[in-house]
C-alpha cells in the first residue's frame, strides 16, 4: 500500500480549503481539484453525473447557491492509497447558507476517490448523500430548491 | 490479477442476490476483518469496524425479503495492485419492511476492494436511493424544477 499518511497530509488541506470556498461561493477550488480525464463520476447528494463536462456546471450551481460558510470540517473514518490510487470515506460536517436562509449546520457522508496524475492528486469520483435521519441535512437541501441540485 | 477481482465481483453479485433475499451471510464472508471497513447503508449512519458493520448488514437484511432479478451496471471502476473500485447502478425487485407488495429498488453504489493476502475483499460499500429516476422528489419532497 501507497503511504496513506502521506496521501491524507496531501489532500486533505486542500480539500477542507474547497469545500469551504464551495460553500462560500467559489468554486475554482473545487473544480482545481478534480481531474479532467474521464473516467470521472459524480454521486451527488441530488443526482449522478458522469464526465467532466456534465460535472463542472453542477459545482458552479452549487457555488451559486451557498455563502456564509461559518465552518466546514472533514471527518475521515477511513483512508487508503495504492499505486496511483486512493480514497477518503468520511463525514462533511457544513454550516452555511443556502440563498437568503440564516448559515445552517448539515452533514453528508462522503465517499472520495483520488487518482494521482502527474503527481498530483486529483478527484475522479465523489459519492456523497445526506446522513439518514438527519432532519437538519434534508432541510438544507431541501433550500437548494429551483435548480438541478447536487453537491 | 483482474481474473481474481472477476471473480470476486461475481461471488459480489451472488452474495447481493441472497441479501436482497435477506440472507447477510454470504456477503459478510465477503468482507475484510481489518479495523477500517466501513459501510454507508440507506438506512443509517456509516458504520466503521467489522462489528458494527456486520450490526448495519443485520438491520437491512431485516427489512427485505424475496428480492430477485438483481441487477448491476458498472458506471465506471478503477484497479491497483491493492485496492480496485467500482461505481455503478444497483437494481432488483423485492418485499421492503411489512409490505407485501413487490417494489423494484434502485441503488447508486460505490464499493471498494482491497488484496489481502492474494485474496480480494470488501473495505468500502456505499450506497444510497438517488438514483437518476427520482433524485429530486426523494430529497426535497416540495415542488422543484429541474432545468436541465
Amino acid at each position: 500500500m501507497a503511504d496513506v499518511d502521506e496521501f491524507l497530509a496531501s489532500v486533505l488541506p486542500p480539500l477542507t480549503a474547497a469545500d469551504t470556498a464551495i460553500h462560500n461561493g467559489d468554486a475554482g477550488p473545487r473544480i482545481a481539484l478534480w481531474s479532467r480525464t474521464d473516467p470521472v463520476t459524480l454521486f451527488g447528494a441530488l443526482q449522478i453525473k458522469s464526465g467532466w463536462d456534465e460535472i463542472a456546471p453542477v459545482f458552479e450551481w452549487v457555488a451559486s447557491r451557498f455563502s456564509n460558510c461559518e465552518s466546514f470540517e472533514y471527518e475521515v473514518l477511513a483512508a487508503g492509497a495504492s499505486g496511483d490510487l486512493a480514497y477518503i470515506a468520511g463525514i462533511e460536517h457544513t454550516t452555511a447558507a443556502v440563498g437568503d436562509a440564516p448559515a445552517q449546520a448539515y452533514q453528508l457522508r462522503v465517499t472520495t476517490v483520488f487518482r494521482r496524475e502527474d503527481g498530483e492528486w486529483r478527484v475522479v469520483h465523489r459519492h456523497a448523500d445526506p446522513v439518514p435521519d438527519s432532519e437538519l441535512t434534508h432541510a438544507q437541501l431541501d433550500r437548494l430548491s429551483d435548480a438541478p441540485r447536487d453537491r | 490479477m483482474p481474473s481474481d477481482l472477476d471473480e470476486f465481483k461475481r461471488q459480489y453479485r451472488r452474495s447481493l442476490e441472497a441479501f436482497i433475499q435477506g440472507d447477510p451471510e454470504p456477503q459478510k464472508a465477503l468482507w475484510s476483518r481489518g479495523d477500517d471497513v466501513t459501510l454507508a447503508n440507506p438506512l443509517g449512519p456509516p458504520a466503521k469496524g467489522i462489528d458494527r458493520v456486520f450490526e448495519a448488514m443485520d438491520g437491512a437484511a431485516a427489512m427485505v425479503r424475496d428480492g430477485t432479478d438483481l441487477t448491476f451496471d458498472v458506471v465506471s471502476s478503477y484497479e491497483t495492485e491493492d485496492l480496485a473500485f467500482e461505481f455503478g447502478l444497483q437494481g432488483g425487485a423485492m418485499r421492503l419492511g411489512n409490505s407485501p407488495d413487490m417494489v423494484r429498488a434502485s441503488l447508486r453504489v460505490t464499493t471498494i476492494f482491497r488484496r489481502e493476502d492474494d485474496e480480494w475483499k470488501l473495505l468500502h460499500r456505499h450506497a444510497d436511493p438517488i438514483t437518476d429516476p427520482r433524485p429530486i422528489e426523494s430529497l426535497a419532497g416540495s415542488g422543484s424544477v429541474v432545468e436541465e
